[in-house]
C-alpha cells in the first residue's frame, strides 16, 4: 500500500504484562497497516492478544499493561508521543472504540441521552436540543427507537446496550473505529443491516475500522482485508477474498475447519 | 403424562419506565409465551434482539414475576405457596449462566471460593477437597492449576466452564445459559457446547438456552423458538425449525445467518432489498398473535389475526 493512503501504521508493537510471576510478553512485534477507507478483520485463539492491540492503538491499555516497543502512526502521527490534550481531543473525534464488553461499559447512572450529551459537550459543544436530536438521529441509525434516550442502560436488552455503544463510536464521525467484538448480542438480521449501514457510510462519509472477531464467517463477510493472529503474533495477512478462499497458515485452515455450521445444511 | 420439568404457560411481562420528564412508556416485554423443557433436554431461544429471550430467563429464576401467566417447575407453580426451604431448594435446581465471562465471577476470590461455598451448601463438608476436584475435572479443568487462581488469570472459555462448574456444584436440574459461548473462539465455544451436551446426556440437566448462533442451537438443543417482539413465532423440534422455517419472521432470521460467500460490499441492491425486506417482515410480525398453526408433529407456526388463511 502507498503510504500516502495509510491510515493507520502499526509497527513492530510489543506490549508486555508485569505479573506477579514476570513478564508476559501478550504482543510479539505486530505490524499492520490500515489504508483509509479499509475495513481490516482480526482474528485469532481466545487470549491471542487482540484487545491488547485495540487497546494499544488508542493508548487506552492500562497497567499492568506496557508498550516495550514499536511504533503507532495515525496519519504519519506518533501517536505514542502525543500529549495529555491532543489524546484527549484525538480519542473519539479522529478515532474511536467499541469495547468488547459494550454490553457493559455504558455508565449505569446515566440515561442513553446523557452519556451521548456527556461526549457531544465534551467535543463538540453541542446545546441540549442540537444534542438530542443528534443522539436521536444515532439511534435510529442503528435501529432502536428516539423514545429509548431516557432509558438507563439496565432498562435495555444486552444487543440495545451494545448498539448504543456502537452509535456513539460512530457520531463524532472518526477516521478510524477500533470495534473490538461489537456485535456479539445482536441478532444475525440487526447484524446485518447495521454492518451493511456500515459499509454505506463508509463510503460516504469515508472512514477505517479495525473489527476484532470471533466470527470467521461474518468476518469474511465484512472485511476487506484479514490478518490472523496467533499467541501474540500475526501469522497470516492478506486479502479477505483470498484468504477465505485459499490460506497458506496451517492455522488459518485449523480456524476455517472450525467455523461452526448448521449441521447437514447444503453448503 | 407426568408434568415437565418447565412450563411456561401464557406468560407475559409488562416494564413500566419512567422517564425523569414525560410520560411513562410501557415496554411489552413478554406476550403470552408458552413452552416447556423436559429433563435432560434443551429449548433453544432464538430471535430479535431485545424481544424478550433473556427476559423469560430472568422470569425463570423469579428475578421477578410476570404480569400474567404461570411458570411451572415439575408442575408446581414458582410463584405461590412459598417457603423458605422451598425457596431455598428451587435456588439449587435451578441456576443461570450469564452470557459475560467478565463479569459474572467475584475478581477477589478464587475458584475454590467460587465453588466451596456452593459445594457445602449442597452436600455439606464431607470429602470436599475430593468434591472440588470432581466439579472442576467435570467441566475439564485441571484441579491442580485451576482451583488457587483468580478469575482474572482465566481465559473467558475457562470462566465460563467455571459458572458452569457452580451451577454443578449446587445439584442445577435446570440450566438458563443466556448466551454463554459469544465471546469465544471456535474451538473453546465447541468444548463448552460438549460440555452442555455431556450435561444432558449424562446428568439429565435441562437448558434453557438463550443464543444468537443458531448453527449451535441445532447443535445442542432438541427444540428451538423464535422469539419477535415479546412473542414466539415459531417454535419446534430444532432440525425443522431451523432447516424449514414457516413464519416469514424466522426465515428472514435463518437466511441472514453469516454465509463467509456473500460479503456485504458485492452488490449494493442485495444490501437495499434485505433491509426492504426485514422492515416488510418487522411490521408484519409486531401483531398480537390470534393463534399457532401445528404444520407438523410439534412443529407451531403462529398466526396473526389478519392473516386470512
Ligand atoms: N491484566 C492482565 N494481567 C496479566 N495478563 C493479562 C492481563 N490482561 C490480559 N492478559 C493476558 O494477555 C493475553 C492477551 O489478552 P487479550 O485480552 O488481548 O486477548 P484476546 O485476543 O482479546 O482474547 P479474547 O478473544 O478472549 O478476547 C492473554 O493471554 C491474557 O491472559
Ligand atoms: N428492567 C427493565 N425495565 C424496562 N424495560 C426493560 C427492563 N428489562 C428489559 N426491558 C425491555 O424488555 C425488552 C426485552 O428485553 P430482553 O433483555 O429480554 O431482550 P433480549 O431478547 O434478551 O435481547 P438481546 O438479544 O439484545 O439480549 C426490551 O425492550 C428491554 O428494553
Ligand atoms: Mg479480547
Ligand atoms: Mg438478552
Amino acid at each position: 500500500m502507498e503510504t500516502a493512503k495509510r491510515l493507520l501504521s502499526v509497527q513492530n508493537l510489543c506490549v508486555d504484562y508485569l505479573t506477579p510471576t514476570g513478564i508476559f510478553h501478550a504482543v510479539r512485534n505486530v505490524s499492520l497497516d490500515i489504508g483509509q477507507n479499509e475495513i481490516l478483520g482480526l482474528a485469532g485463539e481466545s487470549g491471542c492478544g487482540k484487545s491488547t492491540i485495540a487497546f494499544s492503538i488508542l493508548r487506552m491499555h492500562r497497567p499492568p499493561a506496557f508498550i516495550s516497543d514499536g511504533k503507532i502512526l495515525f496519519e504519519g502521527e506518533d501517536v505514542l508521543a502525543f500529549s495529555r490534550r491532543r489524546l484527549e481531543a484525538w480519542r473519539w473525534s479522529e478515532a474511536s472504540m467499541v469495547f468488547q464488553s459494550a454490553m457493559n461499559s455504558l455508565n449505569p447512572v446515566l440515561t442513553v441521552f446523557e452519556q451521548f450529551r456527556d461526549m457531544l459537550a465534551r467535543h463538540e459543544k453541542l446545546g441540549r436540543d442540537a444534542a438530542r436530536a443528534k443522539a436521536g438521529e444515532m439511534l435510529a441509525m442503528v435501529g432502536i427507537s428516539e423514545d429509548r434516550l431516557d432509558s438507563f442502560p439496565h432498562q435495555l436488552s444486552g444487543g440495545m446496550r451494545q448498539r448504543v455503544v456502537l452509535a456513539m463510536a460512530l457520531t463524532l464521525r472518526p477516521r478510524l473505529i477500533v470495534m473490538d467484538e461489537p456485535t456479539t448480542a445482536l441478532d444475525v438480521v440487526v447484524q446485518r443491516e447495521i454492518l451493511q449501514e456500515i459499509v454505506a457510510l463508509r463510503k460516504t462519509l469515508g472512514f477505517s475500522v479495525l473489527f476484532i472477531t470471533h466470527d470467521l464467517a461474518l468476518m469474511a463477510q465484512f472485511a476487506d482485508r484479514i490478518a490472523i493472529m496467533l499467541e501474540g503474533r500475526i501469522v497470516e495477512e492478506g486479502e479477505a477474498r483470498s484468504l477465505v478462499a485459499e490460506p497458506q497458515h496451517e492455522y488459518t485452515r485449523k480456524l476455517w475447519a472450525a467455523m461452526p455450521r448448521i449441521e447437514g445444511a447444503a453448503a | 403424562m407426568t408434568a415437565p420439568l418447565l412450563s411456561l404457560e401464557g406468560v407475559s411481562k409488562t416494564f413500566h419506565v419512567r422517564p425523569v420528564l414525560g410520560a411513562v412508556r410501557r415496554v411489552d416485554a413478554l406476550r403470552n409465551i408458552t413452552f416447556a423443557i423436559e429433563p435432560g433436554t434443551a429449548l433453544a431461544l432464538v430471535g430479535e434482539s431485545g424481544s424478550g429471550k433473556s427476559t423469560c430467563g430472568r422470569a425463570v429464576i423469579r428475578h421477578f414475576e410476570p404480569s400474567a401467566g404461570t411458570v411451572r417447575f415439575r408442575g408446581e407453580n414458582i410463584f405461590e405457596n412459598r417457603t423458605r426451604s422451598g425457596d431455598r431448594a428451587y435456588l439449587r435446581a435451578v441456576q443461570m449462566v450469564f452470557q459475560d465471562p467478565f463479569s459474572s465471577l467475584n475478581p477477589t476470590h478464587t475458584i475454590r471460593h467460587h465453588l466451596e461455598r456452593p459445594l457445602r451448601l449442597h452436600g455439606g463438608g464431607a470429602n470436599i477437597e475430593a468434591r472440588l476436584r470432581q466439579t472442576l475435572s467435570d467441566v475439564e479443568l485441571d484441579p491442580d492449576t485451576t482451583l488457587e487462581k483468580f478469575p482474572h488469570q482465566l481465559s473467558g472459555g475457562q470462566r465460563q466452564r467455571v459458572s458452569f462448574a457452580r451451577a454443578l456444584a449446587v445439584g442445577a436440574e435446570l440450566i438458563v445459559a443466556d448466551e454463554p459461548t459469544s465471546m469465544l473462539d471456535v474451538s473453546i465455544r465447541k468444548s463448552v457446547l460438549d460440555l452442555m451436551r455431556r450435561l444432558k446426556e449424562e446428568r439429565n440437566i435441562a437448558f434453557l438456552y438463550i443464543t444468537h448462533d443458531i448453527a449451535t442451537a441445532h447443535y445442542i438443543a432438541e427444540e428451538t423458538a423464535v422469539m419477535y417482539a415479546g412473542q414466539v413465532m415459531e417454535r419446534g423440534p430444532s432440525d425443522a425449525v431451523i432447516r424449514n422455517p414457516h413464519h416469514p419472521y424466522s426465515r428472514l432470521l435463518i437466511s441472514a445467518v453469516p454465509d463467509p460467500s456473500k460479503r456485504f460490499d458485492a452488490n449494493e441492491d442485495d444490501a437495499l432489498a434485505f433491509t426492504r425486506q426485514a422492515e416488510a417482515v418487522r411490521a408484519g410480525a409486531t401483531q398480537p398473535i390470534a393463534g399457532y398453526r401445528e404444520v407438523a408433529p410439534g412443529h407451531f407456526v403462529a398466526y396473526a389475526e389478519s392473516d386470512n388463511d
